[in-house]
């Protein structure tokens, strides 16, 4: 399987008789920027929830760096380097900003079953949770309640929780969904930044977004996969433009 | 203030902490506890003994809760079961077995602890109102078991439980001498709580209360932090119940009777959950209110009632959760 990183085949997600994902193939090679685009309720998210194992698969089969992950429950997925940010921003509302990307990179260095030390020690971890802060324009919150933050904060700060545990790959579920203008150059600098030696899965609606950032896109619509390649070739694809851009671009 | 400020800033809580004073506490929790020990010291001058040993039994009892309810957020209303047959257990061993104390003890606290490790496999998937009715299921067929079987001495319970010695070197049949026992094991278990709490364990389990499904994409293994948790808490209730079977020098029925569930519930809520020292306050209230209105009989029942209302309504989070939220401090 060459040098994809993440493999998707044939993967199914039944609920009752309706199929939100229908035999879908994936393939996203090593070091790239992939966007999975889609009208709503192509079954995006879904795919994205069968690929961390948020959710059963029905049928079909995952590989993750050439080993197989299908049916794996989420938290050994993620132990893998497979990470996740949500569409509805998925934060620790009672903790601190920091303590937020702090509880990351507690999972990493692994001592979260010491129930006899102080959590001081865990204090050696607020300068990389800081600089994470500082790269996503959150540092100057660092210390509020999570709960207080405004909304497209609150998707900067899952985005930095995400990132704080360094993933081989890293799936993005809308990450500028909500953002301000400003917000959205932002967090694709960021994007782009964090993707040096490391492969990113994204979900986004933000076409322009998409044509500058990302490498190959995969375009879904009623669970099934219509079109793939490059945003150039598959712009073009009859079948894309009147599932998907038709609508924007009439 | 300024980035290099905030590096030096330690927001270990929402409301972030000043130094760390001895024994782990923050200084709002250092000043409680000293608080709690000089009121162990003073009050067996102006109370009954016997009832404050009571009290520090329900104290541990509801610590064990609280780390479970308030900050793991898993509500159990099965707890009788740890702590009635850690009562019974420890009270049987002792009388029956010629176990000492600490022998006895700890029988309780491991009968607990292998109990709630069942418990937890069972319940541990399910969350919310279905994982207190598993808990409470569970508790109620010990409790026909405990009802059944001929080593619980049926209704007369397991009685003449020998009190012992400690280390064979203090006669615990001296009130005065369990007593000062008793009140050190309680403000022994306080630092324990504050030091599981405020530890990296205690930090996944706010994140699980938190967030349990994020805790669980960022690669923990949710169900096993939430075991380790359950397991220590029952452990801890079979200790409490074991100490108050050796204190009465009796393990009944009731102890593992939902009345003892929901002791532990209304404790905890009363206190505050999520407070180190809350289950020391909602304990001297509830159990006070029990005892002084005792020679009412059934308005007992009522009164309790009516205080549970009133706190539901009044303090929602409990008083020592009220006063955190006040004056934006950890308790």
């Amino acid at each position: 399987m060459a040098d994809y990183v993440l493999q998707a085949k044939g993967i199914t997600k039944s609920f009752g008789a309706f199929k939100a994902v229908d035999t879908v193939d994936l393939d996203i090679e090593k070091g790239e920027i992939h966007a999975m685009i889609g009208p709503n309720g192509a079954g995006k998210t879904t795919c994205f929830n069968l690929l961390t194992g948020d959710l059963p698969l029905t049928s079909g089969t995952i590989h993750l760096e050439g080993r197989n992950i299908s049916g794996m429950s989420m938290d050994r997925i993620a132990r893998r380097g497979l990470v996740r940010s949500y569409q509805i921003s998925s934060i620790f509302p009672d903790f601190t900003v920091l303590n937020n990307v702090r509880f990351a990179l507690q999972r990493k260095r692994g001592q979260s079953l010491d129930f006899w030390r102080s959590e001081r020690t865990l204090d050696d971890l607020n300068a990389r949770a800081l600089e994470l802060l500082e790269d996503l324009g959150l540092a100057d919150v660092a210390g509020e309640r999570a709960a207080e933050l405004s909304y497209g904060k609150k998707r900067a700060l899952e985005i930095a929780t995400t990132l704080a545990l360094d993933p081989s790959v890293l799936l993005l579920d809308e990450p500028t969904s909500g953002m301000g203008r400003e917000d959205i150059g932002r967090v694709v600098d960021l994007i782009r930044k964090v993707a040096k030696g490391r492969t990113v899965l994204m979900v986004e609606h933000n076409l322009s977004v998409v044509e500058g950032l990302c490498d190959r896109i995969t375009v879904l619509a009623r669970g099934q996969v219509i079109a793939r390649g490059r945003y150039a070739e598959v712009a073009k694809d009859p079948l894309v433009v009147e599932a998907y851009l038709g609508a924007a671009h009439a | 203030m300024t980035l290099a400020d905030m590096k030096q800033m330690t927001p270990s809580h929402p409301m972030a902490e000043t130094a760390l004073h001895p024994l782990g506490f923050s200084r709002a929790r250092f000043i409680l506890f000293v608080v709690t020990a000089l009121a162990v010291v003073i009050a067996p001058f102006v109370l009954y003994p016997i009832f404050l040993m009571k009290i520090y039994c329900f104290i541990i009892f509801a610590v064990a809760y609280n780390l479970l309810l308030g900050y793991t957020g898993l509500m159990s209303f099965g707890h009788a079961a740890f702590w009635g047959m850690g009562a019974y257990l420890t009270a049987y061993s002792a009388a029956n077995w010629g176990f000492g104390f600490e022998a006895a003890l700890l029988t309780g606290t491991v009968t607990g602890a292998a109990l709630g490790l069942i418990f937890g496999l069972v319940a541990i998937r399910r969350t919310g109102l279905y994982f207190a009715m598993i808990t409470l299921a569970l508790a109620q067929m010990v409790y026909f078991i405990c009802l059944q079987s001929p080593f619980t001495g049926g209704e007369d319970g397991v009685q003449g439980v020998p009190r012992g010695s400690l280390l064979g070197l203090v006669d615990l049949n001296n009130d005065w001498n369990l007593y000062w026992l008793v009140g050190t094991i309680l403000l022994g278990t306080i630092i324990l709580s504050n030091r599981v709490v405020h530890s990296p364990f205690g930090q996944v389990l706010r994140a699980i209360r938190n967030n349990p499904a994020r805790a669980k994409s960022l690669g923990y293994n949710v169900d096993r932090y939430k075991l380790c948790a359950f397991v220590m808490s029952a452990a801890l209730a079979g200790f409490a119940g074991g100490l108050k079977a050796i204190i009465f020098q009796i393990a009944t029925l009731t102890d593992v009777s939902t009345v003892a569930s929901t002791e532990a519930v209304l404790i905890t809520l009363v206190g505050g959950i999520g407070t180190i020292f809350g289950p020391a306050v909602g304990s001297i209230i509830v159990l006070s209110l029990e005892h002084y209105l005792a020679p009412f009989g059934p308005w007992v029942m009522f009164t309790q009632g009516v205080v549970f209302v009133f706190f539901v309504l009044v303090f929602r989070k409990g008083l020592l959760g009220e006063f955190q939220s006040y004056f934006k401090t950890s308790l």
